[in-house]
């Protein structure tokens, strides 16, 4: 009977079976050949560039925001500044100001702006008048002035503005017309005008402030911004995307791209896919295994620069054992970078020796590196009576970042070598917002950092990372503060003359290495991947990318991908 | 079936209390300040903290707080992200049509190829499409879903270059979020693109709700089985049988329809499985859905949004089931007809 029944069923379900495979089949089929068919917007496509970047920036504010990421989604696209680097170099060249005055002591600078530039709508706000001097007052007096209506907006420290100490080195800024403005700073100081093309002096529209402020919505002045730059902030999904379109009145031209797409991706690999795939047009930070992989194919280009950046280690001076230099060489003597660099960098990478890069000015190639000696460390912690170690934290985050592809790796390396002479590192890992958060009110041991230059001058490693001022907001990570070396690179800040600079900067690189408040780790390449169609795409020597006077070669409908 | 829907109530409300429970012991658990959890840093013993220990009633009695926290979450209130400043729920609502969309093409693909496998073997017991049907199941339960959704990206999206790699649907649509639900959304913006943006998004769909589809799908197709073949072998099939009544009929009216009673269960149980699974489906597709939210809050120690969102996850999952549970009272008339 059940024999009889399964045979019967069977004859029945063979029919029933075809009848669904074939409508399964026959969706499957429009599914994946269908829409090649109805045809995708092909101007859409060929006036669409898609970046996968790596994570969502904390914030689209340009002066509270520390990291690439953020000034890559905020100011480089959206805003502009003062001045600007021209593309590729550390030279300063005319943006928003037409041109500049500076008086012989270099404490005033006038800055001409130029007429007719005009600010992006949106939906709170359509600009009645063109950028002039008040909207550089307020982008500049809304971080100096603590009791500024703005300064509170976002709850932030204005890390940028404070690093570079701007709060005490700007005496005025006096708007001489509507058009020319005056900075007045309280003593000479070489590197303004580098500082002044920095992200963090980004303008912003105080109009729209005034807007903001009229509907009780300021917190939109961070939500939706508004610049003059070459894109102007469309929409926002977090996690998910960015998407900016052309300003239709920027006052270089409009940008051939008409829309700009950010496709957060934080997974490396899924970006490389993604990037291969041809769904997005440009990678960032591609792992060194992504670069070998491409060296067969031909639909995608790399974009390979030195760049100017330092991974490294810091040690929370503060904390015992670490204030101990003795301690502190011993840790420098104990790592293995040889190792890290293969397995971490796999080479794309040099070793650091320095707290600034090789293609910085005042360089000091006469220093003499820490080498690998486990057996000279373990001496050294013997004559800091620490003969059994001792345990420390590594505080770290799971993030690829520009200086270094893998920084948990990093750290698992430097515990394998910890281990050796004795001390017990346990590994710390927050996302990269709480790691900065956690690691600038001190409470770590150590800490993997990184640092990729925002101007071509030294003292934005110097006055950045290791001054005394700058263990305040707790940027110097290594709460380093030697009086020799502070009183050095102050005064390098004063003069003018490049030549005598120099001469302190490296004097101050052989103070560092005696007191040793970092291991050095690397140098990287910094590297894009770009898809052919991709035209004039440059990479700036911060590690920053603008899509200003970026094309796309446009497709005919063949080779289009979907 | 009044006493049933208010029985299904009554175990709801229930659950509620117990979820709130235990979710305000862990948050009385968690280390360190719940203020400053909550608020970011502030001093303690200042102005602003005070408020905020008032404002969270930290100075009452546990009771009265107890009695504060279900009051805000019935009303709504679940904290605001320490990350975004954006109240939990309205962040919670913009990742969850992601994940329900995903989830619902999912549950659609386990739910049809489930049962269809499952009669499939129950008939054909012991056959090789019956071995077929167990082993490819067992392999598709135990398949770990990270590895399986790289292998399907390699393989459709890489080498054979027919779905995308990730995301919702291409960039070169610029589709408004209206409904958060894509497929809803790209028709919206039919007039702008017809229906190239809705292929696209289905496009976009085929691989991750394939790969979230897996595990419920091979639970469905053994309960499927199992429940069949017990069918099956019952004395009303062999009555209908013997009256004459066509193998079609039987099999899928008188068969699948008993069968179908003790899998509507299952089903509700997978809901769970489910979530689970799309926390790991998202990351791998880059799906910004509400794992994929949790994923990152995790990362950002950003409490309240976590504390929230396993929360509703939680609510959400008890909701499916209470719901299953009416369903399996609707289809089933046994449970229906008190004795």
């Amino acid at each position: 009977m059940q024999k009889n029944f399964t045979l019967f069923a069977l004859l029945n379900l063979r029919d029933s079976c075809q009848t669904l495979f074939g409508l399964t089949l026959s969706i499957a089929l429009l599914l994946l050949t269908g829409c090649e068919k109805a045809a995708i917007d092909l101007d859409a496509y060929n006036s669409t560039l898609v970046y996968c970047s790596e994570g969502s920036p904390d914030s689209f504010d340009p002066h509270t925001v520390t990291i690439g990421t953020a000034f890559d989604a905020s100011a480089r696209q959206i805003y502009n500044r003062l001045v600007a680097f021209k593309p590729g170099t550390v030279e300063i060249t005319p943006s928003l100001a037409k041109r500049w005055k500076v008086n012989a002591d270099s404490t005033v600078y006038t800055f001409y702006l130029r007429k007719n530039v005009s600010f992006h709508s949106n939906e709170f706000f359509t600009p009645t008048r063109s950028f002039n001097a008040d909207d550089v007052l307020f982008s500049f007096n809304r971080q100096k002035n603590t009791s500024h209506p703005y300064h509170r907006v976002g709850n932030r420290d204005f890390a940028y503005f404070n690093f570079q100490s701007l709060n005490t080195l700007i005496k005025d800024i006096r708007k001489v017309d509507d058009h020319t403005i005056q900075f007045v700073l309280t003593r000479p100081y070489s590197p303004f005008l580098s500082v002044l093309a920095m992200e963090f002096t980004s303008i912003m529209s105080a109009e729209y402030a005034k807007a903001l402020t009229d509907l009780d919505q300021k917190n939109n002045i961070i939500h939706h911004p508004i610049g003059t730059g070459p894109f102007q902030f469309v929409r926002y999904q977090a996690d998910a995307y960015i998407r900016y379109r052309a300003h239709p009145d920027y006052w270089r031209g409009k940008e051939t791209i008409e829309h700009l797409v950010f496709a957060i991706t934080p997974d490396p690999s899924l970006r490389f896919a993604r990037v291969t795939a041809e769904e997005c047009d440009v990678m960032s930070n591609p792992l060194p295994i992504h670069l070998k992989a491409l060296e067969q194919t031909q639909a995608t280009d790399v974009i390979s620069q030195r760049g100017l950046n330092i991974a490294y280690w810091s040690f929370n001076t503060r904390k015992p054992p670490l204030d101990n230099k003795l301690v502190r060489q011993a840790l420098n003597y104990a790592v293995n970078r040889k190792a890290i660099l293969e397995a971490v960098y796999y080479g794309s990478a040099e070793i650091a020796k320095n707290p600034i890069p090789p293609d910085m000015w005042s360089y000091n190639d006469n220093i003499q590196g820490y080498d690998y000696n486990p057996q000279l460390a373990r001496n050294l912690l013997y004559k800091a009576g620490l003969p059994d170690g001792f345990s420390i934290d590594i505080y770290t985050f799971p993030e690829q970042r520009a200086y270094n592809p893998n920084t948990i790796k990093t750290a698992e390396l430097i515990q394998q070598d910890l281990k050796d002479i004795g001390v017990t590192a346990q590994i710390v890992t927050y996302e990269v917002g709480t790691f900065l958060q956690r690691v600038k009110s001190g409470e770590h041991d150590t800490s993997l950092q990184g640092w990729i230059a925002d101007n071509g001058d030294p003292d934005n490693f110097f006055g950045s990372l290791l001054s005394c001022e700058a263990t305040i907001p707790g940027q110097n990570s290594a709460f380093w503060c030697h009086e020799e070396f502070d009183a050095i690179i102050q005064d390098a800040k004063t003069i003018s003359k490049k030549s005598q600079r120099a001469k302190l900067y490296k004097r101050a690189q052989e103070i560092f290495k005696e007191e040793a408040p970092w291991l050095t780790i690397a140098h990287t390449r910094q590297n894009l991947i770009v898809n052919q169609r991709v035209k004039n795409l440059e990479m700036s020597l911060s590690g920053g990318i603008f899509f200003s006077g970026v094309s796309l070669e446009p497709q005919v409908a063949d080779d289009k991908p979907l | 079936m009044i006493r049933i829907i208010f029985r299904q109530l009554t175990t709801l409300a229930l659950s509620f209390l117990g979820i709130t429970l235990i979710f305000f012991a862990l948050t009385q658990l968690i280390p360190g300040d719940p203020v400053i959890i909550n608020y970011g840093n502030l001093t303690p013993g200042s102005e602003e903290y005070l408020a905020a220990v008032h404002a969270m009633g930290l100075d009452q009695s546990l009771f009265q707080q107890y009695l504060i926290y279900v009051d805000n979450i019935l009303h709504g209130d679940l904290g605001r992200s320490n990350i975004t400043n954006k109240p939990v729920l309205s962040e919670f609502f913009t990742f969850f049509p992601a994940t329900f969309e995903l989830s619902l093409i999912a549950t659609l693909i386990a739910l049809i190829f489930g049962v269809l496998a499952g009669v499939l073997a129950a008939v054909k017991k012991n056959t090789w499409v019956d071995n077929l049907v167990i082993s490819s199941s067992l392999v598709g339960y135990s398949m770990p879903v990270f590895w399986w959704g790289m292998l399907l990206i390699l393989l459709f999206s890489l080498n054979l270059g027919l779905t995308p790699v990730a995301g919702r649907i291409s960039y070169v649509f610029d589709i408004e979020p209206v409904t958060g639900l894509m497929l809803v959304d790209s028709l919206l913006a039919y007039s702008k693109y017809e229906f190239a943006a809705f292929f696209d998004a289905l496009r976009h769909l085929i691989l991750p709700s394939l790969v979230l589809a897996t595990v419920p799908l091979a639970a469905i197709a053994r309960m499927t089985r199992s429940s069949m073949i017990e069918v099956l072998n019952a004395d009303y099939i062999l009555t209908a049988q013997s009256k004459g009544v066509s193998r079609w009929k039987i099999i899928w009216v008188h068969g699948l329809r008993n069968a179908m009673i003790p899998l509507v269960t299952v089903i509700g149980l997978q809901s769970s499985v489910l979530l689970t699974g799309a926390i790991l489906t998202e990351t791998i597709f880059a799906w910004p859905g509400v794992g994929k939210w949790m994923v990152e809050a995790i990362f950002r120690r950003d409490f309240p949004s976590i504390q929230g969102g396993v929360l509703l996850i939680a609510f959400f999952v008890i909701f499916i089931n209470a719901s299953v549970d009416l369903l399996y009272a609707v289809i089933n008339p046994r449970m229906r007809r008190p004795k």
